[in-house]
């Protein structure tokens, strides 16, 4: 008996002594936030709401799952780190959300609407009277107000205790928009969308338990520069660039389409364009991938969709020259005939991103210019093109279009993100807009817009220009983003980025660029890749050659000189 | 698809540019070297050979008599030379005036042919004179050549002692230099390929090409090739390539110098180059397939000169005219840019510069008016040359296909006063 006594007490010992290594075990796994989201929604798939929330979420971890809450068992909970209810409908949820409310020991964020049947943990939120607010503000933080149009409420009542993290107001008072309670908060709203997402990102790093960092991120993007830039002005911006020590990114489109012809321009065709963009890769300046022609069918570079189809408000499921096949789920026999034909176009528009996007990669490589990131032409791409350029691309830049429904519902979100759906690619949002030629006010709507991004806590600043605008809006629009306190600009080379391709891998980081191109492979891809450099060589060769025949000129020259003086000298002592 | 054809044109024109800036860097070396040798030989000259010059002449009645003229009083020992005329089948009065130039000068002979041995072109007359000749060395003279006196003596001061020299060619001035615009500018080119071709050649590679007149060749090399090749359009270019591939090189000797006459119109002008740049062909086809069996693979840097000259160079500045010429009324959308511009230039002053220094290297042909003829000469006597390569070309590829016969074309000859005006440069270069 003393003997398992003393057994016992070893065993306690041991246990204690390992205990401190668990705990630290545990810890080190909670830095990695774990998240899952669980949301009712109108037809029980994640769509544009969800990704949202996606979006934001992203900023903070990238392992994050969505599960319809009627599906949801206490299972699911393991190794999560932080829960998330998301109610865009109102609904009936199963007890099994209730149990898991209930087990879950972590940071819990609730959304919307079902709040009062998510267990104990919230029975702090008891809602009230429907409100129109018109302001939004955070307690005790003078910096972080703002009026917004006038937005409803469902309203909430709580108890001295609750944490009001973001109050509404308006001009009959305060109303809470976001409490928290021990670690639940509640987000009194389904609005993830600016200034909304601004305020709720800024409460994620209370969630996350994340210190919020200082300094306002920042970048400019010089947008749509293709084959038919004029060189002058890309030299022109980027010089005031460059003495500046601004870092920006260009968004180059390897080839320009002449909508009345359907020619085609290449960079080796604008060889000062090249030179321009070379020099900008060298000073600066990052270049990122903007589709291959930023056009499809007979549309203008630079204007039309490259990887949507806006004609038929979906992707690409046929060729160029092709007629759209519109058929609907009724038009088929059978669901079986309809899902083949759904993957099909799936496959069609998978094979034609690969195409474009491996060759828009090949060409810049192959001219000295080396893509970190993508950005899809006018923001649109489907959910499935995503995950093909993920395949290519460690960064995106942009904005984001949600569902594959409509082009048109695209947002933005506050801080970089990796949101689930972009598998794995980081996403250096653009929040700003750009210049339009035609709104006198532009840089002046833009900074206003930077100033609310600074609700959030290293919010992103990130705005694009078109250089063909000239120089003067641009230095008006550069000084305005010096302004920003604290701006820190982004540099994409600082970062850590991959872009693979076939036959080449590009990498980046500490500010320089590494290459790693199977040049043979790459020749071998495809005739325009080697030409190109034998014509550079040969012109080169062309200007050697020139200086030896010149120099021949010249020393022949002499000697005929020489010649002469000595042939008259010879005259002159006859 | 353009650009390409651009490039790989300026490629071939460039690299013969540079070749001939090679060459012209060797002639001017030469130059400048050539008269010490020229001092040792004259120091110990040696045993003189015994000499038989070699005039073939078909229907030469307006020349023959001055060339024989200037054959009489050549400085060297008499009892050592002997001047074979060959009357090839003339219907005119040649025989007649050699007869009686024979007559007044021992070593004076003439040869008459007469079918089915005669009119068969210079190479059958040279091999009919051979029968005839006894010197150890044989020197060759156009029918229209006045070689100034001491022309022999430096052949045969050559060959005695260069003893791997298997045949020793001379300098040719034009006597007609300036009758008018084409014989200038026939002179000037004269001037050039002889310090920029024959003598680059000579300093780099031991190599001339025999000109036709003002050579002499070592008898037995000649008995050993078995004579002149009679298919042969340009014999001189084509015995080259055969004295190089016995191993022997041929001297480049510019202190032997000759005046010949040059066409004085463009239609004589063209049927005599007609016949050079054939003949030249011929000798590309005749040799380049059996190139392997040569023993001196040396003669391939000339046939390469040759194959690059007459077929890729003139290709390459055809298809860059073709491409100019087209760029004006197609935009071809050519890449190249400034530097076709500069390319342009250079090639330009070159080819002037290099005639300019030819001309500096002859005594009194660096004249203000051959030095402005020099930069029209771009554009209008190296123009006529890309026509007629052109030309030889087709008629060569022509005759190769229907296998014809070859007609020789005995240039024309022109009377009188040029001549005057040559026999007093002449006698001012000799009195100087």
């Amino acid at each position: 008996m003393k003997i398992l006594l003393k057994t016992f007490i070893v065993f306690l010992l041991l246990a204690g002594s390992l205990l401190p290594y668990a705990e630290s075990r545990v810890s080190a796994e909670e830095d990695e936030a774990s998240v899952l989201v669980l949301y009712s929604s109108k037809d029980k798939t994640v769509d544009a709401d969800q990704r949202l929330l996606d979006m934001a979420i992203g900023a903070f971890t990238d392992s994050i799952t969505f599960k319809d809450a009627e599906t949801v068992t206490v299972e699911d909970i393991e190794g999560v780190t932080h829960l998330f209810y998301y109610g865009k409908v109102q609904d009936t949820l199963s007890s099994n959300v209730r149990e898991v409310m209930d087990t879950f020991s972590g940071p819990v964020m609730a959304l919307g609407k079902n709040v009062e049947q998510l267990g104990n943990g919230f029975d702090f939120v008891k809602s009230a009277h429907c409100q129109t607010i018109t302001a939004l503000s955070m307690p005790g933080q003078p910096d972080k107000a703002m009026t917004i149009e006038p937005e409803e409420v469902d309203g909430i009542e709580i108890d001295e205790e609750t944490e009001v993290l973001v109050q509404g107001e308006n001009k009959t008072g305060t109303y809470p928009i976001m409490v928290k309670r021990e670690n639940h908060y509640y987000y009194d709203s389904d609005s993830l969308v600016p200034p909304f997402s601004m305020y709720f990102s800024q409460v994620l790093y209370d969630v996350f338990d994340i210190d919020t960092p200082a300094g306002n991120p920042a970048y400019i993007r010089l947008e749509d520069i293709h084959p038919l830039a004029d060189p002058e002005q890309l030299m022109a911006v980027a010089e005031i660039l460059k003495e500046k020590e601004i870092p920006y990114m260009m968004a180059v489109i390897p080839v320009y389409t002449d909508p009345e012809t359907g020619e085609e321009m290449h960079f080796n065709d604008a060889p000062e364009v090249l030179k321009a963009l070379r020099y900008m890769q060298k000073n600066g300046g990052s270049v990122i991938l903007h589709g291959y022609t930023h056009q499809y069918r007979d549309s203008e570079t630079g204007e039309g969709f490259e990887f949507w189809d806006v004609e038929n408000d979906r992707p690409i499921y046929q060729g160029q020259e092709e007629e759209a096949d519109l058929r609907r789920l009724e038009d088929f026999e059978s669901r079986e005939a309809f899902e083949e034909f759904t993957e099909e176009n799936k496959a069609f528009e998978r094979d034609y991103i690969e195409k474009r996007v491996t060759r828009g990669i090949q060409e810049l490589a192959n001219f000295g210019l080396y893509p970190l990131a993508f950005e899809a032409p006018h923001y649109t791409m489907s959910q499935n093109g995503y995950e093909v350029v993920s395949e290519y691309f460690s960064t995106y830049v942009g904005q984001l279009q949600l569902h594959d429904k409509d082009w048109r519902t695209m947002e933005t979100t506050p801080i970089p993100s990796k949101p689930s759906f972009l598998h794995g690619m980081q996403l250096l949002p653009e929040t700003l807009g750009y210049v339009k030629p035609e709104d006198d006010k532009a840089v002046e709507r833009m900074m206003k817009q930077a100033d609310q991004y600074q609700i959030t806590d290293g919010g992103m600043t990130g705005g694009f220009y078109h250089p063909y605008l000239g120089v003067e809006r641009f230095e008006d629009l550069i000084e305005g983003m010096e302004q920003i306190p604290d701006v820190q600009w982004i540099d994409l080379k600082e970062m850590k980025n991959v872009t693979t391709a076939e036959n080449v891998e590009i990498t980046s980081g500490d500010g320089t660029i590494e290459t790693d191109i199977n040049q043979r492979g790459l020749m071998m891809t495809s005739m325009d890749f080697p030409v190109y450099h034998i014509k550079v060589a040969a012109e080169k060769s062309m200007w050697g050659i020139a200086g030896i025949g010149m120099s021949g000129v010249v020393l022949f020259g002499a000697y005929m000189t020489v010649q002469r003086s000595s042939r008259k000298r010879m005259r002159g002592e006859k | 698809m353009a650009d390409f054809v651009l490039y790989l044109s300026l490629f071939i024109i460039w690299f013969m540019l540079f070749y001939h800036m090679f060459l012209m860097q060797g002639g001017y070396l030469h130059y400048l070297r050539h008269p010490k040798t020229k001092a040792e030989w004259e120091a110990s000259p040696g045993e003189m050979p015994f000499v038989s010059i070699l005039i073939p002449a078909h229907n030469e009645e307006m020349v023959i008599a001055k060339t024989l003229e200037a054959m009489a009083v050549l400085r060297y020992p008499k009892e050592k030379l002997e001047i074979i005329v060959i009357n090839d089948n003339s219907g005119d009065r040649t025989g007649d005036i050699v007869e009686a130039w024979a007559g007044r000068y021992p070593f004076i002979k003439a040869v008459h042919t007469r079918p089915p041995h005669a009119g068969k072109g210079k190479s059958g007359a040279l091999n009919q004179g051979l029968v005839h000749a006894s010197g150890e060395v044989i020197a060759v003279y156009d029918a229209d050549n006045t070689p100034e006196p001491d022309a022999i003596y430096y052949l045969a001061l050559g060959l005695n002692n260069d003893k791997k020299a298997g045949a020793i060619v001379g300098k040719f001035r034009v006597l007609n230099a300036e009758k008018n615009l084409l014989t200038r500018l026939i002179n000037m080119e004269t001037l050039t390929f002889q310090w920029l071709a024959q003598a680059g050649r000579w300093f780099w590679f031991k190599m001339t090409t025999i000109p036709g007149t003002n050579f002499a060749i070592r008898r037995e090399i000649l008995e050993e090739l078995g004579g002149w090749d009679e298919k042969a359009l340009s014999e001189d270019t084509e015995l080259s390539f055969r004295v190089y591939n016995l191993g022997y090189y041929i001297r480049f000797f510019p202190a032997a110098i000759t005046w010949e006459q040059e066409p004085e119109n463009l239609k004589v002008w063209w049927k005599q180059r007609m016949r050079w740049a054939r003949g030249n062909e011929y000798v590309i086809g005749k040799y380049l397939f059996r190139f392997a069996g040569l023993k001196n693979k040396r003669i391939g840097l000339d046939l390469f000169y040759f194959l690059f000259t007459y077929l890729l160079f003139f290709s390459g500045i055809l298809l860059s005219h073709a491409i100019f010429i087209t760029n004006l009324f197609i935009d071809l959308e050519l890449s190249i840019g400034m530097v076709s511009y500069i390319l342009l230039v250079t090639g330009f002053l070159l080819f002037v510069v290099e005639v300019w220094l030819a001309l500096s290297l002859e005594k009194g042909q660096l004249t203000i008016r051959n030095a402005g003829t020099a930069l029209l000469m771009y554009f209008t006597y190296s123009q006529l040359w890309l026509a007629l390569v052109v030309n030889a070309t087709f008629a060569e590829m022509k005759r190769m296909l229907m296998k014809q016969e070859i007609t020789w074309y005995k240039t024309q000859r022109f009377q009188a006063d040029a001549r005057k005006q040559a026999k007093k440069g002449n006698q001012a270069k000799i009195s100087s």
